[in-house]
């Protein structure tokens, strides 16, 4: 049975492939960058990652070092920014793929995040499929009123006020409704909060986070001295 | 519990009052329903009655006084329930199933996991919910969607309890289910209900306040507005008396003041 | 009165009304995307919610609507937007303090102050793009950041010239569509946004 990675060993991971990207030696930035290639096989959405790889990390990294040569700069110039590119951006893919905003928060919960923040980060998510929706409404709304799109410049200009007019009203509106509602959720209800669901840290995950962690400053030092 | 006291209220840029020269109080164990048409200041009273002007409409001018009981902590949004017209702005729009919801108040509120627990299933059982726990608040229709905000702010067994139009997008099985709730949370509890068609009212209204252009017009009992000689041709008659009517192939309009004597007949004959 | 500590404004800014509203400036960037291209104009425009919301809730909220804004990008679009995030901090507190010291009382006023933060997300910007990206944002002005390069500049100035020659309009006419909006919002709901009531 695969057992699921917690958050923050993942963010533990991501933070050691920062720390190597800019203070790791160039040996161990490319066999950080294998081992960032091989975790994916942990993750599910390792099409939707490989994708991402072959199509958008490899592509600018080669264009990395061929326009740094192409400018002048030495070979080795170029490789140091491809590979501080893709040790920074990779494990981005391997965080937002492998870990739904659901269950990071439920791990945020873990670390007492204040309940607002906590509130916020999850809501600005489900706010743009709100204001999509209403866009999308207005948008037809607007067109059986006779907007047309394909217009001149100037005209293109001043169909942004019917177009985000009203999908800014309606959020307001609906926005300070909310926050009315807010109040008697308790979000913003002083004292500790009692949480049904939370994702404590199993004791494989604190050796994992430990480890990288140590990993980290062993990089960090190793630059140094 | 709650008491106006010649109490007058004006938004910011407004002309006119919202509500005007309002004295009535409102006790604990009572069903107080507030009936008028649109614009009557149905929602201000609610507001109102929340402690939610002040705060929430900055600017605007408030006349009188409103006095809560401090006995029942009326003032504290633990000990509030508000049920908005909107229910779709009522939900936390965070949770994935409908049982997290109806917890969800109670765990920002710090209340125990245990008593969490037994009040989510005892509100899962109130209105009938069990088959919907594990479905996601989004995919709920409508009546389902109001019946889980008011079923989430039950759970936090208010003090005071206000109902800005609840029945809007209710079926009648679900109204019935809200009317025998509302007789259950009345034993400990002010309730107030704002209608327009007034389904809640005429089961479970004790005392019924009619407003019109804020102002009030008639204070007192189903009975006694029934009785009176007002007009309150801009109230709607309750769902299942209008659907009964058309059966009967005896409805012209479904207007309060066309139909009383219709109303009469039922209160009579219930 | 004592003047309330960066703390209490803080805590003031991201509470009440303003925490729904900093989900809607958070939600009108990510959906301004679709919108400029349904519209074909040539502009990003992607942080006039978070300007929005420094005007109307302050620099705080602007703060965090900047910030969470690129997480949220990060997490639903691409997950590169997240190295940008001090950016759009910066563009949020900036917006939300001209605001307070009335640099929203006129259009001309707007103007300017855009094409000073777009000058300013230039510089803030350019590090980033620079160390993280080597240049290559793949955005679509890339190609100046070639230009300048082929130039004989590095790759850091070639990113600030870059960013010279896009943001200043990008935020000048962000800032002068905020003016708008707000001019254009009914008073019902004008008296109820917290810094607009409290000027």
């Amino acid at each position: 049975m695969r057992r699921t990675i917690h958050p923050f060993t993942v963010l533990s991971f991501a933070l050691l492939s920062f720390f190597v990207a800019v203070a790791g030696r160039r040996p161990v930035q490319i066999a950080m960058f294998a081992l960032i290639l091989a975790s994916s096989l942990l993750i599910d959405n390792k099409i939707k990652f490989w994708k991402k790889v072959i199509l958008y990390i490899l592509p600018v990294s080669c264009l990395l070092v061929m326009l740094n040569r192409f400018f002048g700069a030495t070979m080795d110039n170029g490789i140091d920014y491809a590979l501080r590119f893709a040790l920074l951006v990779t494990p981005l893919f391997i965080l937002f793929y492998s870990i739904p905003a659901g269950r990071m928060s439920l791990a945020l919960r873990t670390v007492n995040m204040p309940a607002r923040l906590h509130y916020l980060f999850l809501f600005s998510l489900e706010m743009v499929t709100l204001l999509k929706d209403i866009l999308q409404n207005v948008r037809i709304a607007q067109q059986l009123r006779g907007l047309r799109f394909e217009q001149n410049p100037v005209k293109r200009w001043k169909n942004i006020f019917p177009m985000l007019s009203p999908v800014l009203l309606i959020a307001i509106s609906q926005g300070l409704e909310r926050s009315v509602a807010l109040e008697f959720k308790g979000i913003e209800h002083g004292g500790p909060k009692t949480y049904l669901r939370t994702l404590p840290l199993a004791p494989v995950d604190k050796v994992l986070i430990s480890a990288l962690l140590v990993l980290s400053c062993i990089v960090i030092f190793s630059r140094l001295i | 519990m709650i008491t106006f006291k010649d109490y007058s209220y004006r938004y910011k840029s407004s002309p006119r009052f919202a509500l005007e020269g309002l004295s009535v109080e409102i006790r604990a164990g009572e069903v107080f329903s507030v009936v008028g048409s649109s614009e009557a200041g149905k929602t201000t009273f609610a507001y109102a009655a929340a402690g939610l002007l002040a705060k929430h409409f900055p600017g605007s001018k408030a006349f009188g006084s409103i006095g809560l009981s401090t006995s029942a902590n009326a003032g504290d949004p633990a000990n509030i329930g508000f049920v908005f017209q909107d229910t779709a702005i009522q939900l936390s729009g965070i949770t994935e199933t409908v049982e997290e919801e109806i917890a969800f108040s109670l765990e920002q509120f710090g209340i125990p996991e245990a008593v969490i627990r037994e009040r989510t299933e005892e509100q899962l059982s109130m209105f009938d919910m069990h088959h919907l726990r594990n479905r996601h608040p989004k995919s709920l229709s409508g009546g389902e969607t109001q019946i889980l905000a008011i079923a989430a702010e039950a759970a936090k067994h208010p003090r005071v309890f206000i109902l800005d139009e609840p029945t809007q997008a209710l079926d009648s099985k679900n109204i019935r289910l809200l009317a025998g709730a509302i007789r259950e949370w009345k034993k400990s509890a002010a309730i107030i209900i704002t209608e327009e068609r007034i389904d809640l009212t005429y089961s479970v209204g004790d005392r019924i306040l009619f407003l019109e252009h804020g102002s009030p017009r008639f204070l007192g009992s189903l009975d006694e507005m029934v009785n009176s000689h007002l007009d309150f041709s801009t109230l709607e008659l309750p769902e299942w008396i209008s659907a009964q009517l058309l059966l009967e192939r005896r409805v012209v309009s479904t207007s309060l003041k066309q139909s009383v004597r219709w109303l009469k007949e039922y209160r009579t004959s219930v | 009165m004592s003047k309330p500590t960066v703390k209490q404004q803080f805590l003031k800014q991201t509470s009440g009304a303003s925490l729904p509203l900093i989900a809607v400036g958070i939600g009108i960037n990510l959906i301004m995307g679709e919108i400029t291209s349904l519209l074909k104009i040539p502009l990003y425009l992607d942080s006039v919610g978070t300007i929005f919301i420094g005007v109307i809730c302050g620099p705080y909220a602007g703060l965090m609507c900047g910030l969470l804004s690129n997480v949220a990008a990060g997490i639903l679009l691409n997950p590169p937007w997240l190295f940008f995030a001090p950016v759009a901090m910066l563009i949020g507190f900036f917006s939300g303090y001209i605001a307070s010291k009335g640099g929203f009382s006129t259009i001309t006023k707007a103007a300017l102050f855009g094409v000073l933060q777009g000058i300013i997300s230039a510089l803030a910007s350019a590090p980033i793009a620079a160390f993280v990206f080597g240049g290559l944002t793949m955005g679509g002005t890339d190609f100046l950041v070639l230009y300048f390069r082929s130039m004989g500049n590095n790759i850091l100035n070639s990113v600030f010239y870059q960013g010279l020659a896009a943001d200043p309009i990008d935020k000048c006419c962000s800032y002068i569509l905020v003016f708008l909006m707000i001019k254009r919002l009914p008073a019902s709901l004008r008296n109820r946004l917290p810094q607009l009531n409290e000027r």
